[in-house]
């Protein structure tokens, strides 16, 4: 009886392990898929540095990779990709500020639970969706007002300040929240209003907080394909003139990889130096991120 | 909204006085008539256990209350002679004349010189150099002047818990309240600080009327002038149950209540 | 002689009412900003609306796409998509529920535990389109599976696959130690108690983050483009190496026309991606406030 009981449970150990290592190699399929990746971009793009210099990607002015006398200078791209998430800051950052201080001063409980929903939604909506809008309805709309190109970085930019919205609402929000109430009951009880309290107390006790959304932001604009894809064009062009049609480094990659680009030549293999440049951007942008939220917990 | 000067009341005023004051937070009756004077110049201690409403007691003072809660008051609560709940009184004029001081220290993010200062600011005070002076006086009452003299413009984070605690007693007092309610204060330190706190109470209650919770009864013994003691009945809605001089209430309450709960709790 | 600031009452009064006129007028830009937002929202959806839903009819659904804008269809997008969903999700799920439970009760707080979680919140991070090239070279060129809907479910896979890890972890998390303790006390494994408490109690948690994941699977567009879904598909796919459309690559290909009709078709297009999209959203949102009540 004895012995039968601990068979089985010699048969359940074995059993067990088998499962434990099963759940580890999955766990480690991350660690392969990181290392992989960076492996994949950065080979690819040695094929693609081997024939342009490093110098001459990084500080050229001119991207014209189908030319016949092809150049391979990234700053267009990078010009392209700075304006839009540049304008998309400009419009998102106060507006998600706004937003977030009502909703954790001002709204009641009710209110902030259901706009909170609606942003989720909003950031969670399909970014064709924003392209189609920027392209067909926005554009349109501002060529009533403003002589603007049938693709510009401008309305690309303010669906793109859409999109990101609610990430810099939600989080600042959720930083705003974290901030110990008895502060913002010793400026009230010093007779400050409650938007005295915000702007000085609340916001300076969460200020990382808030970069941090901030940083967040922009690396999901730096990386953000389809909005600019549709609606900004694909015209490589190193300026900050918002209403003209500009390249970003997403929607370069986009539009060479799907045409019938051969594997192997240098159009491919540009798509893996710009990838990489824009790996290692947002790739910078979410550490910093991760570190300036952290500075708050202490 | 009216604009009336608070007057400074004389020796025999009272500052603060409750009539059948009572208050219920989202329809649920906290305390209900509650009357009691609190005497300019004098420590006055609310004690009780947790749960008597002494915190909302204390915050219906300076409306601090109606903030964050849906509150409905009842009674009189006057505040040099008006009714600071009927008389439509400017509540940013009665926070100024009533500091408050709270259980855990809570420094604002910015130095210790933008901490003291942050109520006159809030109230206009501009010139640099007052707003200096009025900074070191308040440091000074507090006995914090010496520990950080020359840091002024260091982050008041860099404080130690007892020190901050005495920081934000100081930046109840730069406004130059009339009254300054203390929840608590020493509830989260350490001995030696919680005495040095006690000692310097009993000195500025030469300058202004002093009103603190209290869960720590030789506290209460050690500080206070005149004590009123809140318990909650069985529907769990306090009242007052004894109010008098401090040596009275402790060597000889009139009520049997007052009496099991000081010895349960000192003895 | 101390220094002492008396501030008249009637000082005080007027910068507070200054203060007071500040705080309000913010009030009413925060509200009427929050109004612009939703107004903007549903201003630009309705158009959408407005523009498609003439097109929108069960011709369009059932019709493969044609160079006509009266003809054309979407039938082999819809295809595409359920394809795309359902392997995609067959294979991130498993393997993120696996690594979720791996990383929230066996790894402990090591400090290869440590530098996942880094690698993982990483891994999240990533644009979309970097996964799609990253899928370009691994699973069309090298794995040789061409520009197949495995190929790009595998690319999907490894896009969602960190969120899932993360909302997984979460959801362990949340099972109370008191279940877990019972368990033990009762001689159950480890396993036995993941199994059959663990899992349980969290599955609520765990079917939301996987309808969510749906919802951004149907959403997704840059990646597919990357591996090269781009192709005109009149056919419905037959297998897993198939090649393929989705929704929002149709969509893109009709934007990308110059014709007028088509930009209305594509609107036509985005209707039915929303509507799937927000459904699948919807019931995600309905099934985590249902485990968020059960939970309290």
């Amino acid at each position: 009886m004895m012995a039968r009981l601990l068979d089985r449970k010699k048969i359940a150990s074995l059993k067990e392990r088998a499962i434990v290592s099963i759940l580890a190699a999955s766990s480690f399929l991350s660690i392969i898929v990181t290392v992989a990746l960076t492996l994949i971009l950065f080979t690819e793009a040695i094929i693609f540095f081997e024939k342009v210099s490093l110098k001459e990607f990084l500080t050229g002015t001119k991207w014209a990779p189908l030319f016949y006398d092809p150049s391979f200078g990234v700053l267009p791209l990078v010009a392209g990709t700075f304006l839009t998430t540049m304008i998309a800051i400009v419009i998102a950052l106060p507006l998600g500020l706004i937003i977030a201080i009502y909703l954790s001063e001002y709204s009641n409980k009710k209110f902030r639970h259901y706009v909170k929903i609606f942003l989720e939604f909003l950031y969670s909506i399909p970014t064709i969706v924003y392209g189609y809008l920027a392209l067909v309805v926005f554009t349109p709309f501002l060529k009533k007002y403003i002589p603007v190109e049938i693709f510009n970085a401008f309305s690309a930019s303010v669906m793109m300040g859409v999109m990101i919205l609610p990430i810099i609402a939600s989080l600042s929000e959720e930083a705003f929240s974290s901030v110990p109430k008895d502060l913002r009951e010793a400026s009230l009880a010093l007779g400050a209003t409650r938007l005295d309290t915000v702007l000085k107390v609340v916001l300076p006790y969460s200020v990382s907080g808030v970069l941090a959304s901030v940083i967040l932001a922009v690396s999901r604009a730096i990386g953000e394909t389809m909005i600019v894809a549709v609606a900004a064009g694909s015209t490589p062009n190193f300026t900050l003139n918002p209403f003209v049609s500009v390249q970003t480094m997403t929607a370069y990659i986009a539009q060479v990889s799907m045409g019938d680009t051969p594997f192997g030549s240098i159009e491919y293999a540009s798509i893996y130096a710009v990838g990489f440049l824009l790996f290692v951007i947002t790739f910078t942008l979410n550490y910093l991120s991760r570190v300036v939220f952290r500075w708050q917990k202490k | 909204m009216n604009v009336v000067e608070f007057k400074k009341p004389d020796s025999e005023n009272k500052v603060v006085e409750f009539v059948g004051f009572g208050v219920s937070i989202s329809g649920k009756q906290i305390f209900e008539g509650v009357s009691f004077p609190v005497y300019k110049n004098c420590i006055t201690a609310i004690m009780g256990p947790s749960g008597s409403g002494k915190t909302t007691l204390l915050r219906s003072i300076n409306r601090l209350l109606d903030e964050f809660c849906d509150v409905k008051y009842s009674g009189k609560l006057l505040f040099e002679g008006r009714d600071v709940i009927n008389d439509g009184v400017d509540k940013t004029i009665l926070r100024a004349r009533i500091g408050m001081v709270f259980q855990r220290p809570n420094p604002f993010p910015g130095s210790i010189f933008d901490n003291v200062v942050y109520g006159l600011r809030l109230h206009g005070v501009r010139d640099k150099k007052l707003l200096e002076e009025v900074c070191i006086e308040s440091l000074k009452k507090v006995g914090l002047y010496r520990e950080v003299k020359n840091r002024l413009h260091r982050p008041a984070y860099d404080l130690s818990g007892g020190q901050q605690q005495r920081l934000c007693i100081a930046r109840s007092l730069a406004v130059n309240p009339h009254v300054v309610l203390l929840d608590e204060p020493t509830s989260s330190l350490d001995p030696t600080s919680s005495a040095v706190i006690e000692e310097l109470l009993t000195h500025l209650k030469k300058e202004c009327t002093i009103i603190i919770v209290t869960h720590n009864l030789q506290q209460a013994g050690r500080i206070s002038d005149y004590v009123a003691f809140l318990y909650p009945n069985e529907d769990l809605v306090s009242h007052l149950i004894e109010f008098g001089q401090t040596r009275e209430v402790f060597f000889n309450p009139k009520e049997s209540l007052t009496e099991s709960y000081i010895a349960g709790k000192s003895g | 002689m101390a220094k002492e600031v008396i501030l008249s009452a009637k000082a005080i009064s007027i910068r507070a009412k200054r203060r007071k006129l500040a705080e309000k007028v913010f009030v009413v830009i925060a509200f009427i900003s929050l109004l612009a937002v939703l107004f903007t929202l549903i201003q630009l959806l309705s158009s959408v609306f407005v523009k498609g839903l003439k097109w929108l009819d069960l011709q369009f659904l059932t019709s493969p796409p044609s160079r006509f804008p009266e003809k054309t269809g979407i039938y082999p997008a819809l295809i595409g998509s359920t394809w795309l969903i359902v392997l995609t999700i067959a294979i991130a799920v498993p393997i993120g529920v696996a690594s979720a439970i791996f990383l929230e009760e066996y790894s402990g707080k090591s400090r290869i535990s440590r530098s996942l979680d880094i690698i993982i919140g990483n891994l999240a991070g990533i644009p979309s389109i970097i996964y799609g090239i990253f899928g370009l070279a691994i699973f069309v060129r090298y794995l040789h599976l061409g520009r197949s809907i495995l190929a790009g479910a595998l690319t999907l896979s490894l896009l969602i696959l960190p969120v899932i890890i993360i909302s997984t972890r979460e959801a362990i998390r949340a099972v109370p130690r008191g279940l877990r303790e019972i368990s033990y006390a009762l001689g159950a494994t480890k396993w036995q108690t993941i199994r059959y408490v663990v899992l349980p109690v969290s599955s609520r948690w765990i079917a939301t983050s996987v309808i969510l994941s749906i919802a951004r699977v149907i959403g997704e567009t840059a990646p597919l483009i990357a591996i090269g879904a781009l192709s005109f598909i009149m056919t419905t796919p037959r297998s897993v190496f198939d090649p393929f459309t989705a929704l929002t690559i149709q969509i893109y290909t009709w934007l990308s026309k110059p014709q007028q009709d088509f930009k209305e078709i594509a609107a036509a297009g985005i209707i039915v991606l929303l509507l799937l999209f927000g459904f699948f959203m919807a019931i995600g949102s309905a099934v985590r406030y249902r485990a968020g009540k059960f939970k309290e």
